[in-house]
């Protein structure tokens, strides 16, 4: 199939042996909150973008300057991917093969996804909410280890998404990959949720990033959220109508 | 990779989707906002069980006692004021900032509840309402 999908780097000596953080919407938005959070708070500059074909004609456009809506951002061997559209199922495909590939080509140590699974309401109580973070990496780390990092092994079950499609083709392309999923209210922007996945990659990746603002900025995110929401359930509610069937 | 009954079904899927982004981008159905009467529509999710439907509204900034809310028997109103105004960027091509200090909404039901019976609670922000599901349905006899 031809790839219709580039990752363009403003200069590529700038990313070398990095840890490569990916969110993209999903469920509850975790992987957007989480990843942009950790670009604003580490002031990550821009560095490079994603072209595709297969992206809608969509420019997001911040403080008068027109922006790529797939971007990369980065220094000090810290990478991270954001994208403010949903992606379509090709294109998570060809994303994943290509962010991949290009991890590969750049030595990259670690790829670090952000996601989510839907958050049970029904067990949730009366408690105070802890989301939990599940992990699953492609080499195989030890319960243990992930459990040191504050997350809890993920054992059984289907992955579907981006996330998925990166992961298949680091277990392929022999690239350490290590996907974090909070516990999250799908269907709504759940900054709580990314605060709980943001203390995990602290200990996975030794940073101190601090979650307060995150916290006291969780309103505002659910409101400016509501729109790449909307679009994301949409897109996902289509996603699963076109899935091939997991016994077919 | 696919045969070519499964990536017409990709194509087609993947032309539908471009088409609801590039309106729901255009703002030709931008759902989320009242613009005439200055109102914030909430996301939320209906939920159906065995006995009764779960219907949750996300309402960040919005306090429990600035909650009202109605019910028949196939629809839910709702209505909240904020605590304080919240300002957005709203708009389709150009946007600007609008300023919103009420969300309100109403749905139709998917299936006949009991409204007297509803119950609701909230907790930072998001809104639950159970309500039993009116009796439907007959026993079948199996001859």
């Amino acid at each position: 199939m031809e790839t219709k999908l580039e990752i363009k780097e403003y200069d590529p000596s700038k990313i070398s042996k990095p840890t490569l953080v990916v969110g993209v919407p999903e469920a509850g938005l975790v992987g957007i909150i989480a990843s942009s959070y950790l670009r604003d708070q580490m002031k990550l500059p821009e560095l490079g973008y994603i072209e595709s074909d297969l992206l809608p004609a969509v420019v997001v456009v911040h403080e008068s300057k027109p922006k790529h809506p797939i971007r990369i951002f980065g220094k000090d061997n810290l990478a991270v991917i954001t994208s403010e559209v949903p992606l379509h199922p090709r294109l998570s495909l060809e994303l994943a093969k290509e962010v991949v590939s290009w991890a590969k080509s750049k030595n990259t140590k670690l790829i670090l996804g952000i996601t989510s699974v839907p958050f049970d309401e029904e067990i949730e109580g009366e408690a105070e909410r802890k989301p939990k973070v599940l992990a699953i990496s492609s080499d195989e780390r030890p319960a243990e280890v992930l459990k040191q990092m504050g997350a809890n092994p993920f054992e059984e079950g289907v992955m579907m998404g981006t996330h998925a499609a990166i992961l298949r083709n680091c277990i392929t392309m022999h690239q350490p990959n290590l996907t974090l999923l909070a516990e999250a209210y799908s269907k709504f922007p759940d900054p709580g949720a990314a605060a709980a996945v943001i203390q995990v990659v602290n200990k996975a990746l030794s940073t101190s990033v601090d979650i307060q603002n995150l916290i006291k900025q969780s309103e505002e995110i659910r409101l400016r959220m509501r729109e790449l929401m909307a679009t994301t359930q949409e897109n996902m509610r289509r996603n699963v109508a076109t899935s091939p069937s997991l016994y077919g | 990779m696919w045969d070519n009954e499964e990536s017409d079904t990709f194509e087609e899927a993947d032309r539908r989707i471009d088409t609801v982004l590039e309106e729901i981008y255009s703002g030709s159905i931008n759902w989320l906002f009242d613009l005439r009467n200055n109102l914030l529509r909430p996301l939320y999710k209906i939920d159906i069980r065995d006995k009764e439907l779960i219907v949750t509204f996300d309402l960040p900034g919005v306090k429990k006692e600035d909650i009202s809310i109605s019910a028949t028997e196939r629809s839910l109103s709702i209505e909240a004021s904020t605590t304080k105004p919240i300002r957005l960027m709203v708009g389709g091509h150009i946007q600007k900032h609008v300023e919103f200090e009420r969300y309100a909404e109403t749905i139709q039901l998917p299936a006949k509840i009991i409204p007297d019976k509803a119950k609701s609670s909230i907790r930072d922000g998001r809104l639950r309402i159970r309500i039993p599901l009116a009796a439907q349905g007959r026993l079948v006899k199996v001859r």
